[in-house]
């Protein structure tokens, strides 16, 4: 597979504070990579270098043109109609009925005539991500999308995210501060620390991934002890 | 049990259960509908200023009773000049407005969207605002004479500040997260401005246009003041030479309701713009 993403001694620095390392990483076409670390390491800002948001950098990143992104908070025009939200700078007249298989796929194609104000918190993030697939994109950028999810929508979205990756087959990078979710996802596990990337993991397993397999609980542990993080197992609260 | 438990403090006044009542009314209570609520401090003062000068407490030289006001309204309506200095008045007002409203919207863009318009434009914007504006009226008479001239800038004038202010503010506190995600969903810089920018500095723009309508009014009283031949002004102002209470107490009522009608006529448009936004309506 050819790649998608390639970055060549990435570096970034606010006012003298060095933010990302002389950084190197390929991502490949249709991959799912996941980028995990702690708040302030710098994931985020290398996702807003990979969308073109955050041009004062040093050394070369060359990404798809076709990409698009999610964020944590899912960012609709609230003067906007949801279908219209969807559509929103795509070239031509508004067309609806894209919009609509667009919020289809996302499982909720009865709410493209109503105002983001009235979705809750997962339709939402559907929106957000039917407004990020229906450009076609060859990389998706996806910033925390599930982080201000509860539990229990959150592990349906991730789902959702799962089949969508399929289907589409774009490249993904999902920065996160969930060990278990990238874990789910992922084809490669990144671990970013300080903006550098110390470790890195395949997770070979078959999908869909059992959270309790022993195979999925060793990689969870040795990415928690790359983070920094000691627990013992029976008292890992879920 | 009479004895104290020493774990517990005496909470006397805060109960340790509260009932929660339903309010939802399953009849029997007759309730007062909210217009009628509404109304009823309104005309309780016009009901009070009829009964002082039905009395004569409050006698006629000071202020006409409503029923004089209200003679002097048909009167007035009858041999038209209430109509046509309302037409005056308004079409000052309406005049002045709209060159006002032109010159805050183009220099509000200019200084919202552009850095250099802001450097310029709205450090300008602040000095000028400090001048009162009604304190202008003699310079105004030196420059522009006495005729409609005066009254329409002054009246210009004072929309442009409050319609500047607001929509430069709106302009300025549009979500950065929002233009991120519109510009990362391909949009340029023209629709940037026509999807995220414009519709977001629009509540703002809207509240501003309450105030410039409702200033508008009040600067057409001042400048209608300055040698006056038409319009509503020139009508107090004659009435004022001859004591005429109820024909002042006339006009005042009418620019009064000229300013409701304007105020009110930009509640339904904000109500019809702003449907996005849900909105805390006050609690029954």
């Amino acid at each position: 597979m050819p790649n998608s993403v390639e970055i060549r001694a990435l570096s970034r620095a606010f006012d003298g504070n060095t933010v990302l390392h002389d950084l190197d990483l390929d991502i490949r076409e249709g991959e799912f990579v996941a980028l995990l670390g702690h708040s302030g390491c710098g994931k985020s800002t290398l996702l807003r270098i990979l969308a073109g948001l955050d041009e004062e950098i040093g050394g070369e990143v060359t990404v798809p043109a076709r990409r698009s992104a999610a964020f944590q908070s899912p960012r609709l025009l609230p003067w906007l109609k949801v279908w219209r939200n969807v559509v929103l700078g795509l070239p031509g007249r508004p067309d609806r009925a894209l919009a609509e298989r667009a919020l289809a796929e996302v499982g909720i194609a009865d709410r493209a005539s109503v105002w983001p104000k009235t979705l809750s918190g997962g339709q939402a993030q559907r929106v957000s991500l039917a407004r990020a697939l229906v450009r076609e994109p060859e990389l998706l950028l996806l910033d925390e999308p599930f982080g201000a999810l509860d539990a229990l929508t959150r592990g349906r979205v991730q789902q959702l995210v799962a089949e969508l990756w399929q289907r589409h087959g774009c490249a993904i990078l999902l920065v996160t501060h969930d060990v278990e979710e990238a874990l789910l996802l992922a084809d490669r596990v990144l671990v970013m620390d300080e903006g550098r990337i110390p470790h890195e993991l395949t997770v070979d397993l078959p999908r869909p991934r059992d959270l309790t397999a022993p195979e999925f609980v060793s990689l969870r542990a040795r990415l928690l002890n790359w983070l920094g993080v000691t627990r013992t197992l029976e008292g890992t609260p879920s | 049990m009479t004895t104290h438990s020493p774990a517990l403090p005496t909470t006397l006044d805060k109960p340790a259960r509260i009932t929660i009542r339903g309010t939802t009314k399953t009849g029997g209570r007759v309730t007062v509908p909210r217009s009628v609520r509404r109304a009823a401090g309104p005309v309780g003062l016009v009901l009070l200023w009829f009964l002082t000068s039905a009395t004569g407490v409050l006698p006629e030289s000071v202020l006409a009773s409503p029923v004089d006001v209200l003679n002097q309204a048909v009167e007035l309506t009858r041999n038209g000049e209430l109509p046509s200095a309302i037409a005056a008045s308004g079409r000052r007002a309406a005049t002045g407005f709209l060159i006002g409203a032109t010159i805050a919207l183009s220099l509000s863009l200019l200084a919202g969207l552009f850095r250099l318009g802001e450097d310029v434009i709205d450090s300008s914007m602040g000095m000028l605002r400090a001048i009162p504006w009604v304190g202008l009226i003699p310079l105004f008479i030196v420059w522009f004479g006495i005729d409609e001239t005066p009254k329409i800038a002054l009246v210009a004038l004072g929309v442009t500040y409050p319609l500047y202010f607001n929509i430069y503010g709106g302009i300025r506190s549009t979500d950065s997260q929002l233009v991120e995600a519109a510009r990362m969903m391909g949009l340029g810089r023209l629709g940037l401005i026509k999807y995220v920018i414009l519709p977001s500095a629009l509540p703002g723009a809207l509240v501003g246009l309450r105030y410039a309508l409702s200033t508008a009014w009040l600067a057409l009283v001042f400048a209608e003041q300055v040698n006056a031949d038409a319009g509503l002004g020139y009508l107090m102002s004659n009435a004022q030479q001859y004591f005429r209470t109820d024909v002042i107490v006339l006009c005042l009522v009418v620019y009064a309701l000229l300013g409701l009608a304007c105020d009110f006529a930009v509640r339904i448009l904000s109500r019809r713009l702003l449907t996005w936004r849900a909105n805390f309506e006050g609690e029954a």
